[in-house]
């Protein structure tokens, strides 16, 4: 490949050739001309975002959903498995026992922590059981600074009407249905 | 609990071994003979007599079929399923001898006359297929020897 | 003596050495179920074949002695060994249920790491969960242990402890084969005193302790070395604990003191911490205030009630506090009360020191050392009662008492009005305790100390056996340990920057007391022991897995 000679340039007799005058204003024009063309083009890529919302993935990571069998109860027997992966530390669970001895445990607390939660969905790949999904909901904007307001419970986790709105997201089984009621008194959105 | 000739029994053995635990197989077998069965309230009779835990009772009771912890009847048929008596059979004999006998659920017929159980060989295999009803043997169990038990 | 060789590695072993003891004490690994260095080999398990050069067929490790010149591998090292024992593991793992999730074993359970090893386990697995035998889960075997009958591997150490170490024999195998089943006599609940050591021998999910059931993760437990202070025996233990709370205790296998067993008592022992409310901050006259004024006020008023009055200060020590305590204790008295009656004797507890409670380990001294504050230098004198009588003749110018309130059981009503005697009949008192007690009440000064747990110092038990304790969770609140809390008085009463750290203290101890002459404070005995089994991994939380 030829290279082309270098030589020396003297900026300003450059810049006083291409650039006065009326010659100067060629760049401005030019791209005052893309923005005018765009400003009447019919074009609407902004999202009225909270009247209009954008579709996530069946595998959207979301807020997370504790599942339930058919009788109501949670699926989650309390094996610690996703706080142990869990690589926030956000998880906490405390364990108590269940009548039927062919389950024996289940959670008396089961807290996520999610301003610290990095939505990974280790712990849902950990569960053993499919107890544990992630719903498609992401509003999760609060008003107190404090980590309690954004610490959510098994409360939150199923009692939720934003949980059957959003539908069900990331989980192991996809081809597996979840229970109906997997929201108690909810009908679902779409699993 | 026990007849005086069944204690004497046990006794008997006790001192010959000079050792309660060496009885325990003779208590078994005694109190299986006189109450038909070992519960836990004869578990809890021979630990007493023998000076032995109740578990430790259990334990070696349960490690026998012969030592049961439901009642038998007054008679117990045993029927072999080891291998020649099988292949003659022994198993559908069994269930028409439990139909032959009154015997609709359980090993046991309501009046408690027979108990009907599948054994392991019993080593009579020229008259198989071979069974026993309490300590004699009965085989080969053709439909004579059904009758025979049956008036026993 | 015997050489033996395993896995290319010789040692020297004492005749009638076992091949799996001899492995141990080499540190070469071999999996086992029924065997328990404290227990009577059995050979009935089966996990611990190995392949012994000359031998036709693998054999048992726990039942073969060492002879001289054999060449042993284990599944490390020899595949044959290795398939033999995979084979073991499968059959164990043929009808035991899937329980890990809501198994408390979990973390710690023999099946689980011998099944991750590549050399013992990971075959892959051919049984339909349908079709498994079944057998009795949750059943209620009294106050200390829950059984879960599908969980157990058979290996009998539990029948074997129950027969042989306490003779209560109240478990026992039934049936035969597959349906072989871990039964108590018609689901009676366990009367053992020592019922909960059978949840540390198990080595899997099927005795489990009732009082840690669902409590903790064990991979999530922060483990800290420590002694037993129910007693004079001094059963070596560890806290387990986490985020400051004490989850468990569990024995360390010591030899010459518990072997591998903890009374109930003592395993509970952590639970009478809880009791009573701790003193949190120092209080003078009722009022709460901060150390620095009241160690001052303390040390000033001790003095002036006394010297200022030429009576003597009558200071009662504990059995229960640590050698390290109690020798500042005697220096602090000696030093800044010319006129002094030393004691620490509340009731029979220099009679009783070696006195057996039961054919274990329990003794009827109920305090961890007695037998420290006696080679320290306190003798039985004439105890709390003298104190009292002293007092009630006007000839005790003040009182200064060190005090904690026993872990196991309590002290006699009769303890207890001697001390509230005590207490209203001398002008002054200066009370070093953990817990607000009613028969306290009337101190004049109230110092919170650390308690058992939230020191480090060592014990002597009954034997003259110097054992350390190591602190595992931090004091309440202000609460410090009465070693530091001593060493202020002492600056006050004139004295310079006396040496508290335990392990200086320690030092000056074994420099100056003849009982303690030659022993070192990293060398004492009591730290080489470990829970059994020794190859029980580092829980994953430890391993840098979680982080933590």
């Amino acid at each position: 490949m030829a290279k082309t000679a270098s030589r020396v340039v003297d900026v300003r007799a450059e810049a006083e050739k291409h650039a006065t005058g009326l010659r100067g204003t060629t760049g401005t024009l030019a791209g005052l001309g893309v923005t005018l063309r765009n400003m009447v083009r019919p074009q609407h890529v902004t999202i009225q975002y909270p009247e209009q919302r954008k579709p996530y993935s069946r595998r959207f990571r979301g807020v997370h959903v504790l599942t339930l069998r058919e009788d109501g109860s949670l699926k989650c027997t309390a094996c610690y498995l996703c706080e142990t992966v869990c690589p926030a530390q956000c998880i906490s669970i405390d364990a108590k026992e269940v009548e039927d001895p062919r389950i024996e445990k289940a959670p008396s607390r089961y807290e996520i922590d999610l301003s610290r939660c990095i939505f990974c969905g280790f712990c849902v790949e950990a569960c053993p059981e499919e107890a544990l999904i992630m719903s498609r909901e992401y509003d999760l904007a609060v008003t107190a600074r404090e980590p309690e307001s954004l610490t959510y419970g098994i409360e939150d986790f199923t009692g939720r009407s934003e949980i059957a709105a959003y539908g069900a997201g990331f989980r192991p089984h996809p081809e597996y249905p979840l229970v109906e009621s997997y929201v108690p008194g909810e009908r679902k959105g779409e699993i | 609990m026990l007849t005086g000739e069944g204690l004497r029994e046990i006794e008997t053995t006790r001192a010959q071994e000079d050792s309660s635990r060496h009885a325990l197989l003779t208590a078994l077998r005694v109190v299986q003979r006189e109450r038909r069965k070992v519960g836990p309230e004869e578990i809890v009779y021979i630990a007493g007599l023998l000076g032995l835990s109740p578990a430790i009772v259990e334990g070696v009771a349960r490690f026998y079929d012969q030592i049961t912890d439901t009642p038998t009847g007054l008679h117990v048929v045993r029927v072999c399923r080891g291998i020649t008596c099988y292949l003659r059979q022994s198993e559908r004999i069994a269930d028409d001898l439990k139909g032959f006998l009154g015997i609709k659920d359980g090993d046991t017929s309501p009046d408690g006359k027979f108990s009907v159980r599948l054994v392991e060989c019993i080593g009579d295999c020229d008259h198989a297929p071979a069974g026993m009803v309490d300590d004699r043997f009965v085989g080969p169990l053709d439909e004579q020897a059904l009758h025979t038990i049956r008036e026993i | 003596m015997p050489i033996v060789t395993i896995d290319g590695r010789q040692i020297e072993v004492e005749p009638g050495t076992s091949v799996i003891q001899a492995a141990d004490l080499l540190g070469v690994e071999i999996p086992r179920f029924c065997y328990h260095p404290d227990l009577e080999p059995e050979g009935n398990c089966r996990m611990c074949l190995v392949d012994v050069e000359g031998f036709p067929k693998p054999v048992v490790a726990c039942a073969t002695p060492v002879v001289d010149g054999m060449v042993v591998k284990t599944p490390h090292a020899s595949p044959l060994a290795s398939r033999a024992v995979k084979g073991v593991l499968e059959f164990l793992l043929v009808n035991h249920p899937i329980d890990c999730p809501i198994c408390d074993k979990a973390g710690e359970c023999s099946l689980q790491d011998f099944y991750m090893h590549p050399d013992y386990g990971q075959h892959p697995s051919q049984v339909n969960p349908g079709e498994k035998v079944h057998k009795r889960k949750r059943v209620d075997l009294g106050p200390r242990i829950v059984l879960d009958a599908e969980r157990c591997v058979m290996c009998s150490r539990c029948v074997r402890f129950s027969e042989n170490v306490t003779g209560y024999k109240e478990l026992q195998f039934i049936r035969r084969g597959n349906h072989v089943e871990l039964v108590s006599f018609q689901e009676r609940a366990l009367q053992d005193p020592y019922a909960g050591n059978f949840a540390d021998i198990c080595p899997v999910g099927a005795l489990l302790s009732r009082d840690f059931r669902f409590k903790r993760r064990v991979w999530k437990l922060d483990y800290t070395d420590s002694i037993c202070a129910g007693c004079s025996t001094g059963c070596n233990l560890r806290i387990d604990h986490f985020d400051g709370r004490i989850e468990r205790l569990i024995p360390r296998r010591n030899p010459d003191v518990n072997r591998s067993w903890l009374c109930d008592e003592g395993r509970l022992s952590y639970k009478t911490l809880d009791v009573a409310p701790r003193v949190k901050h120092p209080q003078q006259d009722g009022e709460e205030a901060d150390w620095v004024e009241v160690a001052a006020a303390a040390d000033s008023r001790l003095r002036s009630a006394t010297l200022g009055r030429e009576l003597p200060l009558g200071a009662l020590a504990s059995a229960s506090g640590t050698n390290e305590t109690l020798w500042l204790f005697r220096r602090y008295v000696e030093a800044a009360f010319p006129q002094h009656l030393l004691e620490f004797r509340l009731a029979r507890e220099t009679e009783a020191v070696r006195e057996r409670q039961d054919k274990l380990l329990r003794r009827v001294d109920k305090h961890p050392n007695t037998m420290g504050a006696l080679h320290l230098g306190f003798t039985a004198g004439m105890g709390l009662e003298g104190l009292v009588d002293e007092a009630e003749a006007g000839r005790l110018g003040a009182l200064l008492l060190l005090y904690y309130p026993p872990l196991v059981g309590e002290d006699s009503e009769e303890t207890k009005e001697r001390i509230v005697r005590l207490l209203q009949l001398v002008p002054e008192s200066v009370v070093l305790t953990t817990h607000h007690l009613p028969y306290l009440a009337a101190a004049k000064i109230l110092l919170p100390v650390a308690a058992w747990s939230e020191e480090e110092g060592t014990y002597t038990n009954y034997q003259g056996t110097v054992q350390h304790a190591s602190r595992a969770v931090a004091s309440p609140s202000a609460a410090r340990p009465a070693a530091e809390v001593i060493g202020d008085l002492m600056r006050h009463a004139t004295y310079g920057r006396p040496e508290t750290e335990p392990g200086r203290v320690f030092a000056e101890i074994a420099d100056r007391v003849p009982a303690f002459r030659g022993l070192r404070y990293n060398e004492l005995a009591s730290r080489l022991a470990t829970a059994y089994p020794p190859e029980g991994r580092m829980p994953y939380g430890q391993d840098g897995f979680t982080g933590r």
